[in-house]
């Protein structure tokens, strides 16, 4: 790894928010932890907060039962890397729903208000099914979390999106959800088909809308819809206040962001738009992480089929059978890890030219799972060098 | 149990990233060639099947890919003005109720809307008629992944427990009836063999037979590595390992036979966890995946399929 991408990542790590983006099944959460436990052997506070983590992987730092609450990573497993951890972690995993109904608890302007929230259908669409409600609450955990100021880092891993933007759409698509116009439309009856005298054509519309829609729902659906919307109106402001803050601490100093991808063309073109994206809206984007890049076993020299067949006749294993030459199998393995690893490198050349000057950094393929402290203090040397 | 393309509607879905949209597609190359018309839904997705197959995108309109192979892609927005037209009937009021934002606003809001038109665009063809036969033999959904595929499959039900009496109950009702007989319907599971794909998948066959009546018909284990070193070998090349003639070669033999290993320990607990006809897709080292990977593919299929 280069010294000064191993440098600009480290650098991420001393500010107060580090959020790590890229689609799903590309290594987020292992590299969210593996930059977290960097982070807490550079003798920091730090907590990451992630959203999937592999059961094995949680279990590891202390994660038994993946609940919502802040738990500190044993001193005895950070121990385990054989490293000397001078700082503290912690980790937690973000459980959607608990969070809503936090958020909720939290800011509901009464508690009559609260329950008929917290007992109503649509709420469960709200934490749960909603277009970017992940992402939503994602955001109001870390603005809960970086406002009380109890860790020097947090790090926050984010869900898998299918569209890069969801993530930094997300504030605006749920205050969009909660538009003070739609509101007042479903609370005012739009539906009941009662129209007042002199309709103008928008209500019109409206209240066939409110008509057709009840057709594919039942009329109740939509009640019930519409008294939910109606508890929730006090808590819009609130929303949109956060939401706002949370922005802004995105926007600032105080954040970076890191591309994780893999090199595999789809989750390639995701980070790369990613990228672009936040680079756009003026984020601070510190480093692309680019994880399972496949090894050139041949050091960038060509295959000799012969030579190596002729090599492979001195080896001797008695008692195999059926698997057909040695030296062939060897040659076709080298052949075929070849192509991935010439694909993987154009890639990720690629990748660098494009993002450029944001450093890539390139994690080797692991050819066993990662799936403890030890395995994430691996991934670390091979980031940040000994 | 049916055979899996003699069925006339099938879900594929798995975990991101799993290769839903290949198998999908290989899937669809092997009915259309065993002379079935085939009509592929992709459902929000990236337009993956049109591009495996070396086609352009397909758009919300039906288009033949080849013969015997049609593609549509389902939009929700498009899907929903075309469902409302055709079932409810309301052209003369369509304009205002369309282009009124808080209508956009409402198909977001309530989200079982996109699952309800998104199904009932698939029944509909599903009960489409040519020459007074069955427009389609089979219908192929690549479905989302795994959350979204729970939600999608679960609709009718939940729509039947709110709504009263009426079209939509009965389609509702209909769309059940059409997932409850194993002969017409079923849920293909893509998975790779890793630890949380594997994970998800053995969550989602049981999330499944808990709440969806459909029949759990298949997996597809894609990107599997045939075993290709025995024990024996790999200690026997130990002694070699500082030849250079053989050192790429060992290190690289070592590496696939590592993952290998690790590849059969998720297959042995998928195996052990499902119970449902597995399929191993190899691992394919190629550069591009294209229509002749796609077809290959769909050979490794035939055990299932």
């Amino acid at each position: 790894m280069s010294p000064v991408a191993s440098e600009a990542l480290k650098s991420a790590l001393a500010r107060q928010v580090v959020i790590c983006v890229g689609s799903g099944g590309v290594g987020k959460t292992t590299t969210s932890a593996a930059l977290a436990l960097q982070a807490a052997a550079m003798g920091k506070k730090v907590l990451v907060c992630t959203i999937d983590p592999a059961r094995r992987l949680a279990n590891s730092m202390g994660l038994a039962s993946l609940t919502n609450a802040e738990t500190r990573v044993p001193d005895e497993a950070l121990a385990s890397t054989g490293a000397r951890i001078s700082g503290q972690l912690f980790a937690m995993m973000l459980d959607l729903k608990r969070s809503w109904d936090e958020v909720i608890e939290r800011y509901a302007p009464n508690p009559q208000a609260r329950d008929t929230i917290l007992a109503n259908r649509f709420y469960r669409q709200l934490s749960t099914a909603l277009a970017g409600s992940q992402e939503y609450v994602a955001m109001e955990k870390l603005h809960a979390l970086h406002e009380r100021g109890a860790y020097d880092l947090i790090v926050l891993d984010t869900p898998p999106t299918t569209n890069a933007l969801d993530f930094l759409d997300a504030p605006n698509r749920v205050i969009d959800f909660l538009d003070a116009d739609a509101m007042k439309w479903f609370t005012s009856g739009a539906f009941a088909g009662a129209g007042r005298v002199g309709l103008r054509v928008f209500q019109a519309g409206s209240a066939y809308a409110g008509r057709i829609l009840a057709r594919f729902t039942g009329a109740g659906t939509l009640e019930e819809l519409s008294k939910f919307m109606g508890s929730l109106s006090g808590m819009y402001e609130g929303f949109k206040e956060r939401a706002g803050q949370v922005r802004q601490l995105l926007a600032s100093e105080r954040t970076s962001f890191v591309v994780v991808t893999s090199p595999s063309p789809l989750p390639m073109e995701e980070a790369l738009h990613f990228h672009r994206q936040l680079t756009l809206a003026k984020m601070r984007v510190t480093a692309v992480v680019a994880n399972r890049v496949n090894v050139d076993f041949l050091r960038g020299a060509p295959l000799h089929r012969e030579a190596l067949a002729a090599a492979a006749k001195e080896i001797r294993a008695p008692g195999v059978q059926g698997l057909g030459p040695l030296g062939e199998r060897l040659a076709d393995t080298l052949a075929d890890e070849q192509v991935l690893a010439s694909l993987d490198a154009k890639q990720l050349e690629r990748l660098a030219a494009q993002v450029a000057p944001t450093p890539v950094l390139a994690v080797p393929r692991f050819d066993h799972d990662v799936h403890d402290l030890n395995g994430l203090w691996q991934i670390d040397r091979t980031l940040f060098g000994s | 149990m049916s055979r899996l393309l003699d069925k006339r509607l099938l879900f594929v879905t798995g975990k991101g990233g799993v290769g839903k949209s290949t198998i999908t597609a290989a899937l669809a190359l092997k009915a259309a060639r065993d002379g079935k018309r085939t009509l592929v839904c992709e459902v929000r997705s990236h337009e993956r099947i049109s591009a495996l197959l070396g086609q352009p995108p397909v758009g919300p309109e039906i288009k033949r890919l080849e013969p015997n192979l049609d593609a549509v892609d389902i939009e929700t927005s498009a899907a929903f003005r075309e469902y409302a037209l055709m079932k409810l009937k309301f052209q003369a009021v369509y304009k205002v109720v369309f282009e009124n934002r808080l209508m956009k606003y409402a198909l977001r809001a309530i989200p079982s809307i996109a699952e309800i038109v998104t199904l009932g665009k698939i029944v509909y063809h599903l009960g489409e008629k040519q020459n007074g036969r069955n427009r389609w033999d089979l219908i192929l959904v690549d479905a989302p992944a795994t959350g979204h595929a729970l939600t999608l499959l679960r609709t009718p039900q939940t729509i039947l427990d709110s709504v009263p009496a009426g079209a939509m109950a009965d389609e509702m009702q209909h769309i059940l009836d059409v997932f409850r007989d194993p002969k017409e319907s079923g849920v293909v599971l893509v998975t790779l063999p890793e630890e949380m794909p594997v994970n998800e998948t053995i969550e989602l066959d049981r999330e499944l037979a808990r709440t969806v009546p459909l029949e759990r018909s298949a997996v597809v284990l894609n990107g599997d590595l045939p075993f290709r070193f025995a024990p024996l070998e790999l200690e026997a090349m130990q002694a070699r390992r500082n030849d250079p003639a053989l050192r790429p070669g060992i290190e690289a033999a070592e590496a696939y036979q590592r993952r290998s290993d690790l590849a059969a320990k998720y297959v042995e607990k998928l195996r052990a966890e499902v119970k449902q006809p597995l399929a191993r897709v190899p691992f394919r080292f190629v550069r591009t995946f294209d229509r002749a990977v796609v077809e290959s593919i769909s050979y490794d299929l035939a055990v299932v399929a």
